[in-house]
């Protein structure tokens, strides 16, 4: 079996959840469905350990999970334990990313709830102040305006320091100038 | 040990900068020589990113540390990434740079972590054409890190440490031997890690990589979130006995509050330094 031919299958098994289960669930069944029929490959497959193979992966969702929540700490804060939830659902289709992979991940996720998910407005003001602050550092516009309905950058400063978040309702307008806050209205 | 990693200066005890610890960092000058970044941090970022790295680059000498470089990935490296980290090391001008022996991408699949190579001749070919792809592109002197993996793959016809010693015989790399990474996989695969350090050439080896681990008797796991454990500072002495590195970093990503504990672990570091280097 050529290199690159296991590395692509070993990728696709460590990412691809739905992928992975079906080889855990049936090594015979899953190479008629994905049509491996190399003895050589098959060879492959049938010495790697399941155990293994799964506690590898799951070590690298929970690495990828933590680093996504890291970027949205206030989001996650307020979706509690329906953010495992929707990441899991998020993270069923492989994706592929740049240099700044675990911002680039966590945008994605946010696109995926908002989409997936009927949000209140009170997590949908603070996921789109943490949308704002992610794409600010991957792309640091001269000027960026953003506009909430609740007081997002108080609530997060308030979790940063280690206090009791509150989330007020408020109106503001806060301006960007390369990456940073400049005004709030 | 090559000329190219003779030259590389005495470093000492380094901690691995996160803004988080950007205090404490200064604070603690005493304790600390070195700094080592992750280097996608500085890459494509904004001014006050790069203002950061300057005012480190002021107060300490600055090791760039890659993790996506995805050496181990058979259809090579990304050239564009490599460009972007050419750039990067250009502006720090640092003694070496460090990456590790591993994939993070293969057939546009983002594996998000690094993934575990083959330890193999094929694959001993496979990063050698790699890496002289990069040092092709990045004439600064590398260092490659072991990682820990907890699947054992098909296709290994090589010992680690072997592999360890060929890849740097190969490409005139040097080694960032990463302690923890090392006891983590002797626990988990059963083997004795004493024993993988007296195989190691130590002309190899340049740098120490060391934090806690974390798991129980069935598997251990590398979360750096834990004050280092003694077997590791044992582990650390063992080396030094053969040769003293040209620097020690501890690698800590969580619990940064622990300031006491992180504290203590760089004055341990320190003290083998000073034992052993004297």
């Amino acid at each position: 079996m050529k290199p690159s031919e296991a590395q692509q299958i070993l990728s696709r098994l460590y990412t691809d959840q739905v992928y992975r289960k079906a080889f855990l669930a049936g090594k015979e069944a899953f190479y008629q469905e994905q049509q491996i029929s190399d003895p050589e490959t098959i060879g492959y497959l049938n010495a790697l350990k399941p155990e293994q193979l799964e506690f590898f992966a799951k070590g690298l969702y929970a690495k990828k999970y933590h680093e996504v929540m890291r970027q949205m700490p206030g989001t996650a804060h307020l979706l509690k334990n329906r953010m495992g939830e929707l990441f899991r659902d998020f993270s069923k289709e492989p994706r592929s990313y740049g240099v700044h992979k675990h911002h680039e991940e966590a945008l994605a996720f946010m696109d995926f709830i908002r989409r997936e998910e009927p949000v209140s407005a009170r997590i949908r003001a603070v996921l789109k102040f943490e949308e704002v602050l992610l794409r600010n550092f991957i792309n640091p516009t001269t000027w960026r305006i953003c506009y909430l309905s609740y007081d997002a950058p108080a609530f997060l400063r308030s979790l940063h320091a280690g206090e009791k978040p509150m989330l007020q309702k408020k109106c503001l307008l806060i301006v960007f100038r390369k990456g940073k806050i400049v005004r709030m209205f | 040990m090559n000329k190219q990693l003779h030259k590389i200066p005495f470093l000492g005890n380094g901690i691995g900068f996160r803004p988080e610890l950007k205090s404490f960092i200064f604070l603690n000058k005493d304790k600390i020589d070195f700094v080592e970044i992750i280097a996608d941090h500085y890459i494509d970022v904004p001014d006050a990113k790069l203002r950061e790295l300057e005012l480190l680059m002021e107060n300490f000498t600055v090791i760039p540390h890659a993790i996506n470089l995805s050496l181990g990935t058979v259809g090579g490296p990304d050239m564009g990434y490599v460009r972007k980290l050419g750039a990067l090391i250009q502006k720090i001008k640092p003694p070496y740079w460090s990456e590790h022996i591993a994939y993070t991408q293969a057939h546009g699949y983002d594996i998000g972590h690094l993934a575990p190579i083959v330890y193999s001749e094929e694959f001993l070919r496979i990063l050698q054409k790699n890496i002289a792809m990069v040092q092709a592109e990045i004439p600064c002197p590398l260092i490659l890190e072991n990682i820990t993996y907890h699947i054992e793959l098909p296709g290994k016809d090589m010992e680690d440490a072997d592999f360890l010693n060929s890849i740097c015989e190969l490409t005139a790399c040097g080694l960032l031997l990463d302690i923890t990474n090392l006891f983590i996989n002797s626990r988990n695969l059963k083997f004795d890690p004493y024993e993988f350090i007296d195989r190691l050439n130590p002309d190899h080896i340049v740098q120490l990589h060391y934090v806690g681990f974390e798991g129980d008797d069935s598997q251990l796991i590398d979360t750096h979130a834990r004050a280092t454990q003694q077997e590791i500072f044992d582990l650390m002495a063992h080396v030094f006995k053969r040769r003293v590195p040209k620097g020690t970093l501890l690698e800590r990503d969580e619990r940064y509050e622990l300031l006491e504990e992180i504290s203590a672990d760089l004055m341990r570091s320190k003290d083998l330094l000073k034992t052993y280097n004297a």
